[in-house]
C-alpha cells in the first residue's frame, strides 16, 4: 500500500463518511456522534476549519448553497482517499488481532 | 440587568469571569473592551466561549449559528458565543490540529498588539524626553506608560498561549 497520504485523523474519516450523503455542519456533527456512539464530537470550529481544507483539496464539494445552510457532498477523490484509509485501518487491525491471538486470527 | 466596568487583556481569563457570572445566573448580552453587560437569568444555563474570528468571520459565525450556536455579540476580531450547558460540553475545537491553528491565531493577535505598544511606548517616551518645554510633553509620557504598561501584561498571555500550543504540538508529535 501506498504511503502516499498521510493517515487521516479521527475527524477527517468521520467527515469524510458523513458526506457519502449530502449534509451540513451539523449534520456532520451529528452522523459522527451517532457512528462512534458519542466518542467522537467534534467541534463547530474544527469542522469549519475541516471543511475548508478538505474542499481545497478537493476531497469534498459544495453540494447546494441554501442560504444559511451549505450542504456538502464527498468527491469520487475523497471516496478514494477512504479506500485507501479503510484498506489501512484493516490492515493494522488483523495485524493487531494476529498478534493478539498468538497467530491465531 | 447588570453592567461591569472592566477590561481584560488574556481572553482566558475573560472567559472563566463570564462563565462564573453565567453560574450565578448573569448571562452576558454586550461586551465591549470595558464595559459589560449581563441580564438576569437561570443559573449556570449557558456557557460561553470567547472567539477570534478567523479571516472570514462573517461566514465563520454563521457556521457556528447553524450548528446551533448562538452568537451574542462581536465587536473587532472577537466574538461571544454560546450554549445552553444542558447540551454536551461545548468546545469550539476538539482537535490537536485545529487547537493548535487556533492558538497560532491568538499568539499572532498578541504579538501584533505587543509590537504596536511596544512601538508606541518608545515613541512616546521620546518625544517626552528629546522636546522640552511643550505642553504636550505630559500626554506623550502618559501614554508612553500605559503602552508599556500594555507590554508587559501581553506577556504572560502570550507566553502562557505559546506554551499551550508547544503542549500540544509536542504530543501530536508523539503519536505521529
Amino acid at each position: 500500500m501506498s504511503q502516499e497520504h498521510a493517515p487521516l485523523t479521527e475527524g477527517v474519516y468521520y467527515m469524510l463518511l458523513a458526506l457519502y450523503e449530502p449534509r451540513h455542519g451539523y449534520g456532520i456533527m451529528q452522523f459522527t456522534e451517532e457512528m462512534s456512539n458519542g466518542r467522537v464530537k467534534l467541534g463547530a470550529g474544527t469542522i469549519y476549519g475541516a471543511i475548508k481544507s478538505l474542499l481545497k483539496k478537493k476531497w469534498i464539494n459544495t453540494y447546494v448553497e441554501d442560504g444559511r445552510k451549505k450542504e456538502y457532498i464527498i468527491t469520487d477523490l475523497g471516496k478514494e482517499i477512504v479506500e485507501l484509509e479503510v484498506a489501512r485501518l484493516k490492515e493494522l487491525y488483523l495485524n493487531g488481532q494476529y498478534m493478539l491471538n498468538q497467530g491465531d486470527l | 440587568m447588570k453592567r461591569y466596568f472592566r477590561t481584560f487583556i488574556d481572553y482566558e481569563k475573560e472567559e472563566q469571569w463570564i462563565n462564573t457570572q453565567s453560574l450565578k445566573g448573569l448571562h452576558l448580552k454586550r461586551a465591549l473592551p470595558f464595559y459589560y453587560q449581563f441580564e438576569e437569568g437561570n443559573l449556570g444555563e449557558y456557557i460561553y466561549r470567547v472567539v477570534l474570528l478567523p479571516k472570514d468571520r462573517e461566514d465563520y459565525l454563521e457556521f457556528l449559528a447553524s450548528t446551533g450556536v448562538e452568537i451574542v455579540c462581536k465587536y473587532y476580531k472577537w466574538a461571544y458565543v454560546r450554549k445552553k450547558s444542558e447540551d454536551d460540553p461545548f468546545e469550539l475545537y476538539s482537535d490537536h490540529t485545529s487547537k493548535i491553528t487556533n492558538y497560532n491565531q491568538i499568539i499572532l493577535f498578541y504579538m501584533f498588539m505587543f509590537i504596536i505598544n511596544f512601538l508606541s511606548a518608545i515613541m512616546n517616551f521620546s518625544i517626552f524626553f528629546f522636546t522640552k518645554g511643550e505642553s504636550v510633553n505630559n500626554v506623550n509620557g502618559l501614554v508612553g506608560l500605559l503602552s508599556t504598561l500594555v507590554v508587559i501584561l501581553l506577556f504572560f498571555p502570550l507566553l502562557k498561549t505559546y506554551n499551550k500550543k508547544n503542549a500540544l504540538q509536542k504530543e501530536h508529535g508523539f503519536f505521529l
